[in-house]
């Protein structure tokens, strides 16, 4: 077992495959002692990477079949791929059903698995941000991530003119 | 047969991949911000002069920046566009080239296919526009470019690829000057953005090849025209109507803006260069892809069929060809070989000729060819007045009614549409499928080639006779092409032989208090005459509601009001100025029974005197034949299948019966018969030529054996040069459009399946007959057709059509004889009358 102290002081003990999924912590333990203090991560947050790693690492400590496994070491091995499609469509789903979040609390999640390096729950919510920013006008994404409009009416108006897609208001 | 503009799906390398290897930059990884990834190549590579002040917000609130940042390269591409718009920052971020070096390096770049292409609709006709397609995603979007360029307003022409994140656009048609502009114009497909490049230093090149490698564009071949100035006839004219081998190239540096030449590349570089290794297999991994794309682009923009697709038996290679610039795929035909050769051709310093990078002036020889090539362009077909007795007869129980009042053109297409949710739905999804990809109609010759060897069995339609054509296709959403609102459409459908099932003729009446009603009329089935009926409109009006089509900014039915075309009036003055000349136009639909409608031109008194003018017809006289000479040729069905007899008919006789035709009276004894056949007669060796391409398969509820009929619709203009009274100036020309039928076995399926409650304007007495009908008279002149073109790639064809092909190109010039020698000659390309150009030779040999 692996504590996890967040940083407002509170302990979380969890399995060594469930905090594994962190590559940061797997360097640490490694060469240090269990107790992991993780003082940028809110205990709400880490409550959410846990479940995620629980999960996950529930579904990947069953064996693939060894050509999967091969073949998905030899990808990731040899070309970058970062969106690396989750297989499991049960986990897809959970994993769908676990970023319908606010946008806030999803920034805090993968500030928190970058820092922690969980690869794929970054991928997960940069893919979950980015299909929020797909598809949208310009003040759809404004509104949708609070974003300032800096531009003047003129300018905003030239880059209309050039944007203007042939069908989009049909 | 002048080429189709080379098109080519081009894959749109956006970026220049900077080689970034994950494993590398490992060491600049922080470990919180692992994903902080930018290569410092990248960084390095940016030029200086495109980095601004980058602006200080935060890209997105609350996340830092390299988290945000890895969010928008995750962005699909459709989707930049839009989010380019956002605030400065993302601007700034999304238009850096470092920014999509990290797409690329990160795999997050999928490959885009660029379509460039003109609307069909209304509120997008003559616009371009511009499709992004992700064959991963299959997200297709697209939209439309500014058209400030004038080469754009007609894009005929034009030669389209993409170089690095930029199109480029080379050639194009100046409307104003008629001829082949010099201009080429640069697209940012990221911002938007024109910019002028170097004009091409030889724009009056034609059939030459284009190809791009390397970020270079490559012109190679081509011939150029060389007219040459008759004193004696005080014209110029070609000498040689295909112009001169080039054996050089051209070749476009985009990056450096400069135009080089190649001059001597050798005879076997520039001829035969080939599609092998062509992109095509590059661009379009699997059939379905391609099949999607096309479909998207039809279905969105409603695209015609003036573009064919091929598609070889494996699927693979496919070259994409639209004439007239609708949708612009180059079509790189060089084979890599050659274009490797290009580039690693040790050129000599004295070889190389840095061409200025202005436009060269207009020869003298092309503004005296835009004189003509003008009038051509802006008057036939859409000035003339029927002259009276060529009006629609109605026959007693065959006409088809007039549709009333307001029915529009789209109303048609709805009915059609309809028509067409039942054929698809008769059809299985994989039938659909499966045809999508090889269907594809055609507008002109191009359609019988391709026809045969593309889409055996797998083509249902009915075509325009005019430009426009409603195309009916299983597996495709209505495909209703409406190009311009000429104003009298005619959909046609012949019968297998030729023979015309029905025709229908929309007409735009032209008083101002209802513009827009649209009178459909249509012509029973072997109704010699196809004119339209109380053609009240006048050049002007025509040319007026044409442009008025052109620039009908979004309105979903075509509905002009009066204001609008009053907004046109200055076109009218500049079209006066035009009306020197005489425009006499035979229609001549080259099918069995063939018949002539002539209109008459404004300026042209009403009288038929020009027609007795024995010089135009002296050395090689024009078969011109009324239907009511074949008619009584062939009253009696014994002399059906006799061909000869019909060619051999003398031309001053087929002279004074076009007189009599016109004249009016005589044709009201012509009646369409049907004759009920039975299966068997519609076997192939009932119309065993080369213009039998047997068709449809999927849908034998609807049509049991319908089978493709090419006839040729030929239209002689008689055009005077300017000087006015010169009789020996005057020539004619001959434009060939082609008419493609549908034979339905049972009609009343098809008035079935077009009708909406109130649409009758397909039912005549035939189709609510429950009989297979036929017309009588057929095939007969079906040697007269034009062949298909021997150059024409039949891929797998069936061998029939082969066989059938090669009788019509043989068969077809001895049979016609002498007496039309003029006629074959142009139909294979040269632009003037044969006959003409031999009498003037042998003028001149004389004196």
């Amino acid at each position: 077992m692996i504590k996890l102290v967040s940083g407002d002081g509170a302990e979380f003990e969890v399995e060594e495959e469930v905090a594994f999924q962190s590559k940061i912590i797997k360097d640490i333990v490694a060469d240090a002692d269990d107790v992991i203090p993780l003082p940028t991560v809110s205990s709400k947050v880490l409550i959410q990477v846990i479940e995620y790693c629980r999960k996950h690492a529930a579904v990947n400590s069953f064996p693939l079949s060894p050509s999967s496994s091969a073949a998905a070491a030899a990808s990731s091995s040899s070309s970058i791929s970062y969106s690396k499609p989750v297989s499991d469509p049960a986990l897809r789903a959970w994993d769908n059903e676990f970023v319908k979040l606010n946008n806030s609390s999803l920034f805090d999640i993968v500030i928190a698995a970058n820092y922690l390096d969980i690869e794929e729950l970054v991928d997960l919510v940069l893919e979950t941000v980015a299909d929020r920013i797909k598809g949208k006008q310009a003040q759809e994404i404004r509104r949708q991530f609070n974003i300032e409009n800096d531009f003047t009416p003129e300018e905003e108006e030239a880059l209309r003119r050039e944007n203007s897609w042939a069908f989009q208001n049909n | 047969m002048s080429r189709p503009i080379p098109i080519s799906p081009h894959h749109f390398d956006l970026y220049e991949l900077l080689r970034y290897n994950r494993e590398a930059p490992r060491s600049v990884r922080s470990v919180p911000f692992r994903r902080c990834l930018i290569p410092p190549a990248a960084i390095i590579n940016v030029p200086i002069c495109s980095v601004p002040t980058v602006p200080e917000a935060e890209l997105i609130p609350g996340l830092p920046d390299c988290l945000a940042l890895e969010c928008l390269i995750r962005v699909p591409f459709h989707a930049i566009l839009d989010a380019r718009g956002v605030c400065k920052r993302w601007k700034h971020e999304l238009d850096s080239p470092s920014f999509y070096r990290i797409r690329r390096a990160a795999g997050l770049a999928p490959r885009v296919v660029t379509l460039l292409f003109r609307g069909k609709l209304p509120h997008t006709v003559g616009k371009f526009h511009l499709a992004l397609y992700e064959p991963d995603t299959g997200v297709f979007t697209m939209r439309q470019l500014a058209s400030n360029r004038p080469n754009f307003k007609k894009g005929i022409r034009i030669h389209a690829m993409v170089v690095g994140r930029e199109l480029v656009v080379i050639g194009g048609w100046d409307v104003l000057e008629n001829r082949s502009t010099a201009e080429v114009n640069i697209y940012d497909l990221l911002s938007g953005a024109w910019r002028p490049g170097a004009p091409n230093p030889a724009p009056g090149r034609t059939c030459c090849v284009y190809g791009l490698k390397g970020g270079k564009v490559f012109v190679v071949g081509g011939r150029v025209k060389k007219l040459v100035y008759d004193v004696a006839d005080d014209k110029w004219f070609d000498r040689d109507a295909n112009g001169k081998k080039l054996r050089s190239a051209l070749v476009y540096d985009v990056a450096a803006d400069t135009w080089l030449e190649i001059p001597d590349l050798g005879q076997d570089k520039c001829q035969g260069t080939s599609i092998n290794g062509s992109f095509c297999s590059k661009f379009w991994q699997t059939r379905e892809e391609y099949n999607n794309a096309i479909q998207y682009c039809r279905e969105l923009l409603l695209l015609d069929d003036k573009c064919y697709l091929r598609m070889t038996k494996d699927g693979k290679e496919i070259a994409i060809c639209v004439r007239k610039g609708k949708v612009m795929m180059e079509e790189v035909r060089l084979s890599d070989d050659v274009l490797g050769t290009l580039q690693q051709r040790q050129i000599p310093d004295q070889a190389i000729r840095q061409i200025p990078g202005q436009a060269s002036r207009p020869s003298p020889d092309q503004t005296f060819r835009s004189i003509p090539g003008q009038t051509f362009r802006s008057i036939p077909g859409q000035t003339f007045r029927s002259i009276p007795g060529q009006t629609f007869r109605s026959i007693p129980g065959q006409t088809f009614r007039s549709i009333p009042g307001q029915a529009s053109k789209l109303l048609l297409c709805q009915a059609l549409r309809l028509f067409l949710g039942q054929v698809s739905r008769s059809s299985t999804d994989t039938e659909v499928q499966d045809s999508f990809g090889r269907i594809a109609y055609y507008y002109g010759r191009t359609f019988v080639d391709e026809c045969y060897s593309q889409c055996p069995g797998k083509i249902i339609g009915l075509w325009w006779l005019d430009k426009s054509v409603i195309s009916l296709r299983p597996g495709e959403a209505a495909s209703c092409g409406l190009t311009k609102a000429i104003p009298s459409h005619k959909l046609a459908a012949t019968g297998p032989s030729g023979e015309l099932m029905a025709v229908l003729s929309m007409e735009i009446s032209e008083t101002a208090t209802k513009p827009s009603a649209t009178k459909a009329v249509a012509a029973e089935p072997f109704d010699a005459e196809l004119a339209a009926e109380d053609t009240n409109m006048d050049t002007r009006l025509l040319i007026k509601i044409k442009s008025y089509a052109a620039e009908v900014p979004k309105s979903d039915n075509f509905e002009p009001s009066a204001t609008e075309i009053k907004r046109f009036h200055p076109q009218e003055r500049s079209i006066r100025r035009r009306d020197k000349i005489d425009s006499i136009v035979i229609d001549e639909i080259n099918s069995d029974d063939e018949w002539i409608t002539e209109k008459e031109g404004l300026v042209l008194p009403v009288t038929t005197k020009w027609l007795e003018d024995d010089e135009l017809f002296e050395s090689d006289p024009i078969v011109s034949v009324s239907s009511s000479t074949f008619e009584s040729l062939f009253d009696s069905d014994k002399r059906v299948e006799d061909v000869e007899d019909i060619v051999e008919v003398p031309p001053t006789n087929s002279k004074k019966k076009v007189v009599e035709n016109s004249s009016g009276s005589k044709d009201k004894q012509v009646r369409l018969s049907l004759v009920d056949v039975e299966d068997d007669h519609l076997d192939a060796e009932n119309y065993g030529n080369a213009y039998i391409i047997t068709a449809v398969d999927t849908l034998q509820k609807l049509w049991e054996v319908p089978r493709w009929r090419q006839s040729t619709a030929c239209r002689w203009t008689r055009v005077r040069a300017p000087s006015p009274s010169a009789r020996t100036r005057r020539c004619w020309r001959r434009s060939t459009t082609a008419a493609y039928g549908l034979w339905v076995k049972e009609p009343r399926r098809l008035v079935e399946s077009l009708s909406t409650d109130d649409a009758e304007y397909l039912r005549n007495a035939a189709t609510e007959s429950k009989k297979v009908w036929r017309a009588t008279k057929s095939q007969r002149l079906a040697d007269r057709v034009e062949p298909p073109f021997p150059d024409s790639e039949a891929m797998d064809g069936d061998a029939e059509l082969r066989r059938g092909q090669a009788q019509g190109l043989h068969e077809a010039p001895r049979r016609i004889g002498g007496s039309v020698r003029g006629w074959w000659r142009m139909t294979n390309g040269s632009r003037w009358c044969a006959s003409e150009r031999d009498r003037r030779r042998r003028q001149l040999a004389a004196d």
